[in-house]
């Protein structure tokens, strides 16, 4: 089990990475589908080129936190296409992350409140 | 522009990233790029998009790769740590401080001589020390450079007095045209550079003797860069004698031992043997040119010598040929251990992660 301080280490997740773990988080998913979803999911604000998106993927993917596998279901063309999906630990980060922005985000409201801390 | 034409703009352009991302990632971003030519109506957006973002981040997995590679090195072979760099560049400190005994406008000649002593007890210390590591590389330049001391104020002027009564007189020391000059300078050289280049081998196959020494002798086989590295340590001999005659041989020696100790630093930082080497070199050259600029500059405001051969002007030419003797010379003993290797049919340095074992301790 990796400690805390050590999934800490890791945060906080650029905007890219936070969205593609969010993306994965439901379902595992091809690459397009990430982009497209990442696309919905920050409301066309993070839209993703192929760069961008496989760059994260090379890094999760070293770091242990997502894995590659071969589509089950290829295309009837047979064209390449893989599926990540999120590991435990990828799972971990993700949460630890969320919980970092929960922390921000109860302050921020506290204080727009008027409330003390 | 058409969507095909933008598909193959978009795989040329994925050359741009290091062949082993292509390897893995290649054919997956051609299909997503596909799917979204065929989905996106707004063909611009995506042109803008993707293409304009295509070679920064092929750039950022270079830089990435790169950065991977040193973090590997660093961890396989040559590791270098601090202690290692310090005491290294500790062996190019020894000149600075014949510089300063011999005070400012001081004879340098005299510091050398002076300090001939101190190079006996240096080898001494050096090999005892170097025995009980293993003989590590940091102190190969010591070596070098005590060694050097010694062979070129002591042996060599032995071997001069030896050979001088067989040297036809034209071409023995005198007055003589520059081209004679020339041909006994670079006689005398290759003689000093021989003479150091066999004590060293010497050393080298006496040390292999003692049974710590085959800790030292196999890294050796597989690496004969370090009999270069032991070498390079005489180049800062060498350079003082070039310089120490003249008018602000200070500041010449202090530039050109900079460079040498970049090119020690270099060195050790590089993996492969012909890096090695061409770090060496690079050093030396830099040292000997500043050098030779250095003489050149200075060749004018020297006292004036006795005989008509003896003008400024023939006397910046002389000694800026001089030096590229040296310099040449040099070059061609740094590069004679991987010659004799090869002439004697060895294997040839193994790769790095073979060669783990055989590496002596480092400090």
């Amino acid at each position: 089990m990796i400690a805390k301080e050590n999934l800490n280490a890791n945060l906080p997740l650029t905007e890219v990475t936070y969205f593609i773990l969010l993306s994965l988080l439901s379902e595992p998913r091809h690459g397009y589908a990430i982009m497209k979803d990442v696309r919905e999911l920050s409301s066309s604000r993070v839209e993703l080129s192929t760069g961008t998106l496989y760059g994260a993927i090379k890094r999760m993917l070293e770091q242990g936190w997502i894995l590659r596998s071969d589509d089950p279901h290829a295309s009837s063309s047979g064209r390449e296409r893989k599926f990540y999906r999120l590991t435990p630990l990828g799972r971990r980060i993700f949460d630890a992350e969320v919980d970092r922005l929960d922390v921000l985000l109860v302050a921020a409201r506290l204080r727009q409140a008027g409330e003390s801390i | 522009m058409t969507r095909r034409c933008l598909l193959r703009l978009y795989q040329a352009l994925l050359a741009l990233y290091p062949r082993s991302y292509r390897l893995t990632f290649s054919a997956e971003m051609v299909e997503v790029f596909r799917q979204a030519l065929d989905d996106r109506p707004a063909l611009w957006r995506l042109v803008q998009l993707e293409l304009f973002d295509l070679p920064r981040a092929a750039l950022k997995e270079h830089l990435s790769e790169l950065g991977a590679n040193s973090r590997a090195s660093r961890g396989g072979l040559w590791v270098v740590s601090r202690r290692e760099l310090a005491l290294t560049l500790g062996a190019f400190a020894i000149p600075l401080a014949l510089i300063a005994w011999s005070g400012p406008g001081g004879s340098l000649s005299a510091a050398l001589s002076a300090a001939l002593p101190a190079a006996l007890l240096l080898i001494g210390l050096v090999l005892g020390a170097g025995l009980l590591k293993g003989l590590p590389r940091w102190c190969l330049p010591y070596l070098g450079l005590a060694l050097s001391l010694v062979t070129f104020l002591v042996s060599f002027t032995w071997l001069a007095d030896l050979m001088l009564p067989t040297v036809p007189p034209w071409l023995g020391p005198g007055p003589h045209e520059h081209s004679t000059r020339l041909l006994w300078q670079g006689l005398l050289t290759g003689m000093m550079w021989f003479s150091l280049f066999l004590v060293i081998l010497a050393v080298w196959l006496g040390l292999g003797l003692l049974r710590r020494l085959g800790q030292f002798q196999p890294s050796a086989n597989t690496d004969w860069t370090q009999v270069s590295f032991t070498l390079y340590g005489g180049a800062m001999t060498a350079l003082l004698l070039l310089v120490q005659d003249y008018r602000n041989s200070d500041s010449m020696a202090l530039t050109s031992l900079a460079c040498l100790a970049g090119g020690a630093l270099l060195y050790l930082h590089v993996n492969k043997p012909w890096q090695r080497l061409l770090a060496l070199s690079a050093g030396v050259t830099m040292a000997m040119g500043i050098a030779a600029g250095g003489m050149w500059l200075n060749a004018p405001l020297q006292a004036a010598w006795a005989g008509p051969w003896n003008t400024p002007e023939t006397e910046r030419w002389f000694d800026a040929w001089r030096a590229l003797l040296v310099w040449g010379w040099l070059i061609f003993f740094l590069l004679a251990p991987g010659l004799l290797k090869l002439l004697a049919g060895g294997q040839g340095p193994r790769p790095a992660n073979e060669r783990v074992n055989d590496e002596p301790a480092f400090c």
